[in-house]
């Protein structure tokens, strides 16, 4: 088979999307999620409750974690970054254990399917994400690998957390995600490929348009503009990466991960009540393909991030 | 090199000897080298700060950090910037601690270094950078020595079997950088092998963050900036672990660091 994938969405191109900052996408899902007994309850709440076994959201963990004076060698970010990790996978098996309670008997078989090959696909990549990190030079490198990991165990976790709280929280389907101000570093960018453009472009295409349809027609040509992108860092990669297979293995798991969640997505739809939600839906699309896109750039800037020559 | 602050009273006679030395050779006259801090020694001394050693390591007013790996064209800025490197008051005690424990284990780290003409500290610095002196970790990069290390570098040492001892991996990480064969363990060269182990990554992407914590944290030559997580610089957070100058500093001072 060729190495050189194609990622042409499949017929499920009623829209697509998610424009969010990933810790945008977490306050969204946070805040749409405050009456539901689980993980990740945001921090007033938690406060409120007086309850001494809340759980805050584990970001705020991590930056604490990462603050403590005693955790500010390589060594010392690498145990905070596991530890988050770990919390995430913990509350990512919540997350899907309390979706596939919600939902209907003929869905579930299609979480369990996605989830499968998310598996897969997290495994591939950590490989991939390991050879990427072999380019680097220097322990400063060593965190951000952690986190790497760390960042598809988060996204996983987010993804099933709105899925649920679009099913249950009547007010959740308003909250169209808008662009995230919190960016990364434009300096090591890696890719002039992606930029944040299309989000900014997308929140204009919104508000320019009232009604659910067009706006997930929106949300659909930002999907078109990511997908674009995803396919031009991965080439560029490919020509990169000395591990090319692991490259392209990761990138084919990545691809049915995403074909087994169109078939959920569209089941979760298939159930919400009226058109409002065809934004969201379009957004869940939509959020799959841009963090590929995002996840891609970085390996793609660390792997020209070796030793400068003069 | 000669200290830039000394304090003449806590000098031993040996490193007031090879200050003495150094400024015969930099052509001062700190009368005999006989290791007592007198007139003489004084007068030299005084005279060498405020003279040619001014003239070429005082910094330049608002002078860039370079976007370059050559040594030869960073050896005057870590120069420039040591000169005149002093730990902030409010870390001075803890960074005094982080050198003491460092000074206890300097057995450990002569063990490793001598063999291939590494210095001690700058071994005992880098092992505090990177993994507060736990001696149940990597040199490479605090990994658990339980195993092959598992971030970059990974799977390091290629060769002998885990469990492997502090020393044996210590060794290894210290190949692995080239420190087996660098000569110049100036403190100029040590920081410029402590930057390279640390990568070149900051200095390339956020020169104009100035000085890199990993260097000067807790010291008046940082100025704030370092990855937070995910690779996402900030240029205002600040390092709460003390650089590797910082360390020197005070080694330097306490005649620890002796050319």
């Amino acid at each position: 088979m060729d190495p050189r994938l194609t990622f042409n969405r499949s017929s499920f191109q009623t829209t697509g999307s998610c424009l969010l900052s990933g810790l945008l996408l977490l306050t969204v899902a946070l805040m749409a999620n405050s009456n539901v007994p689980g993980p990740s309850k945001p921090k007033e709440n938690a406060e409120n409750s007086g309850a001494p076994d809340v759980s805050y959201p584990l970001d705020e963990f991590l930056d604490q974690c990462l603050a403590e004076p005693n955790h500010g060698s390589t060594a010392g970010q690498v145990e905070c970054t596991d530890q988050a990790r770990q919390r995430w996978d913990d509350e990512m098996n919540q997350d899907y254990r309390r979706l596939a309670d919600q939902l209907e008997p003929k869905t579930q078989p299609l979480l369990r399917d996605s989830q499968r090959r998310w598996l897969r696909y997290r495994d591939a990549d950590q490989l991939l994400i390991d050879a990427v990190y072999e380019l680097t030079q220097g322990t400063m490198f060593a965190p951000m690998q952690a986190y790497s990991r760390l960042r598809l165990v988060r996204e996983r976790s987010l993804m099933l957390k709105n899925y649920f709280n679009v099913l249950t929280n009547p007010k959740a389907r308003k909250d169209l995600p808008r662009a995230g101000k919190e960016k990364e570093d434009p300096e090591n960018t890696g890719s002039p490929e992606v930029d944040y453009a299309t989000d900014d472009s997308l929140d204009h295409c919104i508000d320019q348009h009232e009604t659910p349809s067009e706006q997930a027609t929106c949300v659909e040509e930002a999907l078109g503009r990511w997908d674009g992108a995803m396919n031009a860092v991965y080439q560029k990669l490919t020509e990169r990466l000395p591990a090319r297979s692991t490259l392209v293995d990761a990138q084919r798991t990545w691809l049915a991960f995403r074909d087994a969640e169109y078939l959920l997505i569209d089941s979760i739809y298939e159930v919400l009540p009226g058109p409002e939600y065809q934004p969201i839906h379009a957004h869940w699309r939509l959020r799959l393909t841009r963090e590929r896109a995002l996840l891609l750039k970085k390996y793609l800037a660390l792997a020209g991030s070796g030793e400068v020559t003069n | 090199m000669i200290p830039t602050i000394v304090h003449p009273g806590e000098l031993s006679s040996a490193t007031i000897r090879s200050i003495q030395r150094e400024l015969k050779e930099a052509g001062y006259d700190p009368g005999p080298v006989d290791g007592r801090w007198g007139a003489r020694t004084k007068v030299a001394y005084n005279s060498f700060l405020g003279g040619a050693h001014r003239r070429t390591v005082a910094p330049l007013p608002g002078e860039p950090v370079l976007n370059t790996t050559s040594y030869n064209a960073l050896k005057p800025e870590y120069e420039r910037l040591f000169a005149n490197c002093k730990v902030l008051d409010e870390h001075l005690s803890s960074v005094r601690a982080l050198v003491n424990r460092v000074l206890a284990h300097r057995p450990r780290y002569e063990a490793v270094g001598k063999p291939s003409g590494v210095p001690w500290w700058i071994i005992g610095a880098i092992h505090a950078m990177e993994s507060e002196l736990d001696f149940r970790t990597h040199l490479h990069n605090g990994d658990p020595l339980i195993q092959r290390t598992v971030q970059v570098p990974s799977g390091r040492p290629t060769e002998g079997n885990p469990p492997f001892t502090w020393e044996f991996s210590a060794t290894d990480a210290l190949k692995l950088h080239g420190f087996h064969v660098w000569r110049d363990w100036s403190v100029a060269g040590a920081l410029y092998k402590a930057e390279e182990y640390n990568g070149w990554g900051v200095r390339r992407f956020h020169a104009a963050s100035g000085p890199t914590a990993y260097l000067w944290s807790h010291t008046n030559q940082y100025v704030g900036g370092k990855y937070v997580k995910d690779g996402i610089w900030s240029p205002t957070a600040k390092s709460q672990q003390a650089g590797v100058a910082a360390m020197l500093r005070l080694m330097v001072d306490r005649g620890l660091i002796v050319r």
